[in-house]
């Protein structure tokens, strides 16, 4: 059998796998094993297997995750939501569409804290939602706003899919996260100008309300500056080179904690809790990872990959729609697909692909930082577009009097703003790339 | 059975949790140390590297234990319940067999850099010590594949569904 054959062999085989309940993992692991069996030979299969496991493990990046993944835990379990919520609720809760504008606000700032989605989402809704319902705000508007602004958990560093992208595509994490600041921000931005043409045009899915006094505000603000400082000390550190990325998640796990417990909300069970669930998704990226690394090091052998970057470079389109089409692939897996594996599933394939295209003259750290960038959109994008939006089942399981299709029509509107978003760093690499030059 | 299973998982979450703790503290150490005497911990990269390796295996087992080894439900939520349990069953069994052989290979991995005796840069830590850390949890990640196999399988055949 031809490389290029063995590799679709192997590939249709993950994908049959996949659709069969078979663990993303090894649904990935097993076509790898049996095609680097039947073209290296089991004497070099047995012996990549004794390496395969602790290599993956020991990388120093890799350890970054399971402490940004502690840090999101203890500041989830922490109540912090609580804090930033009612403080942003005191900023700009009394304009129309004021209280869905906080949720948001809440979600991008636990987003500095916190590099997962779902736990964003969830942990925002719980505080955010019924304060929405009960001052009369649409199920269409609140449902759709925590979706939505959950997404800013990943999109606003740091973030767990970086982290990934990052280790995968060789690229420096402290970057990627500066890179990443911009659109995230631009990105709240957006949403919050979306909830206010929406509600312009349906005043009554978002009554305005009386103005919270100064006091108030300030009393808010005393319960949200540790949280603002942990963002600083991290984040300056990382960005200004005084500590690794790595070195920036200890500190920045060990101040969430202290945070929590002065906050009398850290008991031990929530600590209990806290590793519980941070074993849970450490372990789950863990094992994507194990699993692509052997399907990979296959599909190396085969010179599928190579073959692919080949034909495509020799196509006579714009590299920069060979990227949209790229961004519309990832679209369409992610509505499939967990999108944590997809993207280690596709990035050694896809990348070496887009470090040969010639896009705007950047370099070549500069062109892999921004695809990234790019990557993590479309991610973000899977996490509530229909037919499977992860944000969208976590906030209907948290509000199942709301019907899901009510939320995915008020979604739509976010993902208008989603859209303007992907265009504009589409088509203005300078937005995330900025930052990044500015800091090295 | 379900019992000692989970236990063993937890104890193992918890102890990875602790490495991680301890991985943590020796960070703010090390950055304490190179901010205010001029000098970080001798190898403190190696070690983060060690502890990583060590807690991140020590939380596989309850990752398999709480199904968080994420699947597609996509194409099978037509199905009746009990034809899911089928393949869920199907499914953790091959997750098993994998973790066994990663297991097996693993163990001689180590065994191979222990008879080597090579030892890390700087720290100068024996690297067979963290080779074998990752053995018993990743064998024991294929023990618990094989109990929740036994999970979804009694699933699938009792007649509630």
């Amino acid at each position: 059998m031809s490389g290029l054959a063995l590799g679709a062999a192997m590939f249709g085989g993950m994908l049959a796998l996949m659709a069969l309940r078979v663990p993303i993992a090894i649904a990935m692991f097993i076509p790898g094993a049996l095609g680097y069996l039947s073209i290296a030979g089991d004497a070099p299969f047995l012996n990549l297997l004794k390496g395969i496991a602790y290599a993956r493990l020991s990388n120093y990046d890799l350890s970054v995750i399971p402490l940004f993944l502690l840090m999101g835990a203890f500041a989830t379990q922490g109540g912090l939501s609580r804090a930033l919520f009612a403080f942003a609720n005191a900023l700009i809760g009394h304009v129309r569409g004021g209280i869905a504008m906080a949720s948001v606000l809440a979600c991008a700032a636990f987003g500095t804290v916190c590099g997962s989605s779902v736990a964003t989402c969830a942990t925002v809704t719980q505080v955010a939602l019924p304060e929405m319902r009960r001052h009369g705000y649409s199920g269409r508007l609140s449902t759709a706003t925590m979706a939505a602004g959950g997404t800013l958990g990943i999109l606003i560093p740091p973030s767990v899919v970086l982290i990934v992208y990052a280790i995968l595509a060789e690229q420096n994490i402290a970057k990627l996260f500066a890179a990443a600041m911009v659109p995230g921000i631009l990105g709240a931005g957006l949403y919050l100008a979306a909830i206010a043409i929406y509600v312009r045009l349906f005043p009554a899915q978002g009554p305005s309300q009386p103005r919270h006094s100064s006091a108030e505000l300030l009393q808010a603000a005393k319960e949200v500056w540790p949280i603002a400082l942990i963002f600083l000390v991290v984040f300056g550190g990382i960005y200004g080179g005084f500590f690794t990325p790595t070195e920036g998640a200890a500190v920045g796990a060990g101040s969430t904690f202290l945070t929590a417990l002065l906050k009398g909300e850290m008991g031990f069970q929530a600590f209990k809790r806290s590793f519980l669930s941070t074993a849970e998704t450490a372990g789950f990226v863990f094992m994507i990872f194990l699993g692509a690394d052997m399907l990979n090091s296959a599909l190396a052998l085969s010179q599928m990959p190579m073959r692919i970057a080949e034909a495509v470079g020799s196509l006579d389109v714009a590299p920069v729609v060979v990227v949209g089409l790229i961004m519309l692939l990832y679209l369409l897996l992610s509505s499939v697909m967990d999108e944590l594996a997809m993207i280690v599933l596709t990035i050694p394939i896809l990348f070496p692909l887009v470090m040969e295209l010639d896009l705007y003259g950047l370099n070549g750290t500069e062109k892999a930082i921004w695809f990234g960038i790019l990557v993590l959109s479309v991610v973000e994008i899977g996490l509530i577009a229909p037919p499977v939006g992860l944000n969208v089942y976590v906030v209907n399981s948290l509000a199942p009097d709301v019907p899901m299709s009510e939320t995915y029509k008020g979604v739509a509107v976010f993902l208008t703003a989603d859209l303007v978003r992907i265009t504009l760093v589409l088509a203005f690499p300078g937005l995330s790339l900025w930052l990044m030059r500015l800091i090295s | 059975m379900r019992r000692a299973i989970e236990l063993t998982a937890k104890a193992l979450a918890f102890a990875g949790g602790a490495v991680l703790v301890a991985m943590l503290g020796m960070s703010v150490a090390s950055i304490a140390g190179r901010a205010f005497f001029g000098r970080p911990i001798q190898g403190d990269f190696e070690l983060v590297q060690f502890g990583c390796a060590i807690s991140i295996a020590a939380f596989l087992p309850w990752c398999q234990l709480s199904r968080g080894n994420i699947i597609v439900n996509f194409f099978t939520t037509g199905l009746p319940k009990r034809a899911q349990a089928a393949l869920d069953a199907v499914g953790a069994l091959l997750l098993a067999a994998v973790m066994a052989l990663v297991a097996w290979r693993a163990g001689l991995g180590a065994e191979s850099v222990w008879a080597s005796g090579e030892r890390a840069m700087i720290s100068r830590v024996p690297q067979w010590i963290a080779y074998a850390a990752i053995v018993p949890p990743l064998a024991f990640t294929a023990v618990v594949g094989l109990y929740t196999a036994w999970e979804s399988l009694q699933q699938a055949l009792s007649p509630k569904g």
